[in-house]
């Protein structure tokens, strides 16, 4: 059963890896730890499932599902809408709040404190508007796939892992490729210096803000395909997120991936070990050890120590 | 009808004070020293369930109950919260400062973890009865029962108060106060800056346990849902209203934010239908979390302002310039 | 026309304590000015206010005639000014290519590679070292690709704060030659220097702040031959800065 516990960790891990590739981009060009992160990826399930309901009641063509798949095209349409709304949501946020506050010059415990404030309305506005009450995409039960090896895995979740480690390629291409990736790196490594070597540093606070918010919509919606929606769904994923951004090294995104797969796979494993009660110690068990260990993370430049 | 509204008083002054305890505490953490604890809630239970474990009749179908008298269980409350708040500073005080505030969110976390499934120790979601509560001996007048209860929490937060405002202004207050305003000038002075701090979470931790088991045994009964996220934010509303460096503001945060949640929880209770008071109690939570924001943004140095000591976090400096990211504190090294 | 003009320039970190308290000087295209003067008179908060890394309380500064002290930095960049600040001058997690052509990055695309070769024409070091990481280089070649990074894009003036800090007096030697070819091939330079004998030998003219104020101005020979000058800011035979 290692190998099904493999895979379950690794299906777990891919939705780890995409919010904490955000949490870590935004965490290395802003530099604070966004309590708000989980929120994002929240608000994108919700985001995806109001647009994939919407369509899928207009066209029922839509809802119809695609080859192996639980979800018909409403959905990816559904959830590149999620995507462009959480971005919105995340460039709101920003510049109602910690845009202000980094233009006082506040110190980054005031922004982390900000971002927890900022997560507790967001987080609560969900409850409110939606009730705690789970949602799910499809009532559908999807039958899982016989691999080889005894492994049992829906299409969703190979889509899923598919999915996560496209994602992380693309943006880490995207890093190291193109003029944009590479002005996030010099913000990240040096913001004044940024201004001086012409980068409009405004704009790259912008991007990271999309991208993190947009990776954490994805992360939202598969999460919410593979088990359920609710709004406590961000906190809950919150640790996972920053043991894992921490593990693979604040601000690197081939890290926060491997590093979401291995909280994913040491979650997956735990379940089987000690029991599915103990899941949520995991992320904290990782972070200590990796704190205590090796501060800088698994790929950390030397600043993140 | 004056009895029940004096009775009643009595009992809400009692739990707004056990919030001035944890908000005192904080105040140690955030408001002297500038350590963001986003964990109040785990330190909290850590003191309550260590209290109770020490304090109650043996429990055939649990570790423990000790039967110790209520004291013990007070001091037990703050060596663990205190011990516990040791470990999560030493891990992360020298590493950058949101660090300390990941770790501290790990550690309510997994605190409630074990407050659920540990059932052999915490009682797990049903928690623990019978928590011995002082002043039994009145317990046929509700009216006298809770105004010796007011009364002794009264006298914990006066001690706690004079205690805390005697260390400030001692030696060890003011090294911490350096420290704060100039790290660099302190550590020069030879004075490990690590070691005060350490010492100072530490402090705020226990204060944090003693609450939790005041509260503990003023209600008699606890369980995992006393502590969840949202009385930190709860605490955290208090210290910031109150103005955080200011102890005297600290302990009316505390009264004004407890009262200000119970009345807008009545009003909610009379003004929502039944099947939307949940959802109408998340609306509450979410215009404290607006609160906060509007505070840091408008406000920074609290409603009521700080007295004597402003903290070095709350102070904003015109910085370079308005289109650069936040400056980086001086303790990250740039490689 | 002027290619830089300072007028009644005041600078602050705190709103009551000014650091610049009305500095006025214009500087001629072609020019190497060398701005000097004791420890804590300014001279570096200058070079950042032209820039925009030091905020500014009043005054105005124009380039090439062109108000620019309210624009965002990466725009006083667009508008021709170069800015090689004093440390952490190169992205140190880049490569050398990468800082290089980060700088690039905002010119037109068939601007790009042109003004990189013209760089690395002049830097010929950079080349050798194109794809390793900016941190691994040696403190002279740093400040050759900083340099470097603030000619891209052909700047009408080229402000550097105090390039020869904690450089080897061989290597010191290296980077002024540098800047003197520079200037001769046109490049309107403003430097700011601790090293007053090797900043006067290259300069055409020097301004000495003092206090937040220009105290004195004039060609680097009239000044080492005012005795008070000399004396006070210069030191005696002009290599000791006060």
């Amino acid at each position: 059963m290692i190998a099904q516990a493999l895979l379950d960790g690794l299906v777990n891990g891919a939705v780890i890896g995409l919010g904490a590739v955000g949490v870590t981009l935004t965490y290395s060009i802003l530099r604070f730890a966004n309590f708000a992160h989980g929120e994002l990826v929240s608000w994108g399930a919700y985001f995806a499932f109001l647009l994939n309901l919407a369509l899928g009641s207009a066209l029922l063509s839509l809802g119809a599902p695609i080859g192996p798949f639980s979800f018909g095209w409403s959905l990816p349409i559904a959830l590149v809408g999620a995507v462009l709304l959480s971005a919105t949501l995340a460039l709101l946020v920003d510049w109602l709040l910690f845009g202000p506050l980094r233009r006082k010059g506040s110190a980054v415990i005031i922004l982390v404190m900000a971002s927890f404030g900022a997560a507790l309305a967001l987080r609560n506005l969900l409850e409110f508007l939606f009730s705690s009450a789970p949602l799910y995409f499809t009532n559908a039960l999807q039958i899982a796939m016989r691999l080889p090896g005894g492994i049992r895995a829906t299409p969703d979740q190979l889509l899923a892992i598919g999915i996560g480690l496209g994602l992380a390629v693309a943006l880490h291409l995207f890093l190291t490729r193109t003029p944009t990736g590479r002005a996030m790196r010099a913000v990240a490594e040096n913001p004044q210096l940024a201004g001086v070597a012409g980068i409009d540093v405004r704009r790259i606070v912008r991007t990271v803000w999309v991208l993190g918010a947009g990776l954490a919509a994805v992360a939202g919606t598969f999460s919410g395909l593979l088990v359920q929606i609710r709004p406590q769904m961000g906190l809950d994923l919150l640790l996972p997120l920053f043991a894992a951004a921490i593990l693979g090294g604040i601000g690197s995104v081939p890290g926060a991936m491997i590093a979401g797969l291995i909280v994913g796979l040491g979650e997956a494993f735990a379940v089987r070990l000690v029991g599915a009660e103990w899941r949520a110690g995991v992320a904290f068990v990782v972070l200590v050890a990796v704190l205590l260990l090796r501060p800088q993370g698994l790929f950390g430049a030397r600043r993140a120590a | 009808m004056i009895l029940d509204l004096a009775a009643y008083l009595a009992f809400f002054l009692t739990v707004a004070l056990s919030y001035a305890v944890i908000t005192l505490g904080l105040n140690v953490q955030w408001g002297q020293t500038g350590l963001f604890n986003v964990g109040v809630a785990g330190f909290v239970a850590v003191g309550a369930y260590a209290s109770a474990l020490l304090t109650t009749p043996d429990a055939p179908d649990r570790f423990g109950g000790f039967g110790l008298p209520i004291i013990v269980g007070w001091a037990g409350a703050m060596l663990a919260a205190g011990l516990v708040s040791l470990a999560v500073g030493a891990l992360t005080m020298r590493l950058r400062s949101d660090y300390l505030a990941i770790a501290t969110f790990g550690v309510a976390v997994v605190v409630q973890l074990c407050a659920l499934n540990l059932q052999t120790v915490t009682g797990g979601p049903f928690g623990i009865g019978f928590i011995p509560r002082p002043f039994t001996s009145f317990a046929g007048d509700p009216l006298l029962f809770s105004l010796a209860n007011l009364a002794l929490l009264a006298l914990v937060v006066l001690a706690l108060y004079l205690f805390l405002e005697r260390l400030l202004s001692s030696p060890w207050g003011r090294v911490l106060r350096a420290i704060r305003e100039d790290e660099a000038a302190a550590t020069a002075l030879g004075k490990p800056a690590l070691r005060f701090r350490l010492q100072a979470f530490a402090l705020g931790g226990a204060i944090m346990g003693l609450a939790g088991a005041a509260q503990a045994h003023f209600i008699g009964f606890i369980a995992p849902d006393n502590y969840l996220p949202t009385l930190t934010f709860q605490v955290w509303a208090m210290l910031i209203v109150g103005g955080s460096g200011n102890n005297r503001g600290a302990i009316l945060g505390a009264v004004v934010v407890w009262a200000l949640w119970a009345l807008s929880g009545s009003v909610i209770g009379s003004v929502f239908p039944a099947g939307w008071q949940a959802r109408a109690a998340a609306l509450q939570i979410a215009l404290i979390g607006v609160g906060l924001c509007a505070i840091l943004l408008w406000r920074p140095r609290g409603i009521l302002g700080e007295r004597r000591i402003v903290s070095r976090h709350l102070v904003t400096a015109p910085k370079a310039n308005p289109s650069l990211v936040n400056n980086t504190p001086p303790e990250i090294p740039h490689a | 026309m002027s290619a830089l003009s300072v007028r009644d320039l005041v600078a602050a970190y705190e709103p009551d304590l000014p650091i610049l308290r009305g500095v006025s000087f214009t500087v001629h295209p072609g020019e190497l000015v060398a701005l000097l003067g004791p420890n804590g008179a300014g001279k570096s908060t200058l070079v950042k206010a032209i820039a925009g890394t030091a905020p500014i309380l009043s005054g105005t500064v124009q380039l090439s005639d062109v108000p620019i002290e309210a624009l965002p930095v990466h725009e006083k960049l667009a508008r021709g000014l170069g800015f090689v600040p004093q440390t952490e001058n190169v992205f140190t997690s880049l490569s050398v290519g990468e800082n290089l052509q980060l700088a690039a990055d905002r010119l037109p695309k068939s601007e790009r590679q042109k003004q990189i070769a013209q760089v690395e024409a002049r830097f010929p070091d950079l080349i050798k070292h194109r794809h390793h990481r900016a941190g691994a280089l040696s403190g002279g070649q740093r400040q050759m690709l900083a340099i470097g990074r603030a000619l891209i894009g052909a700047p009408s003036v080229l402000m550097l704060d105090e390039p020869s800090a904690g450089l080897s007096p061989r290597v010191v030697g290296e980077v002024f030659a540098a800047l003197q070819t520079l200037n001769r091939a046109g490049v309107t330079i403003v430097l700011v220097e601790q090293n007053v004998r090797a900043a006067l030998a290259i300069a055409s003219r020097a301004l000495i702040l003092v206090e937040g104020r220009i105290a004195h101005e004039g060609v680097p020979s009239a000044l080492l031959g005012d005795d008070t000058v000399a004396d006070l800011y210069l030191g005696r035979k002009g290599h000791v800065s006060a």
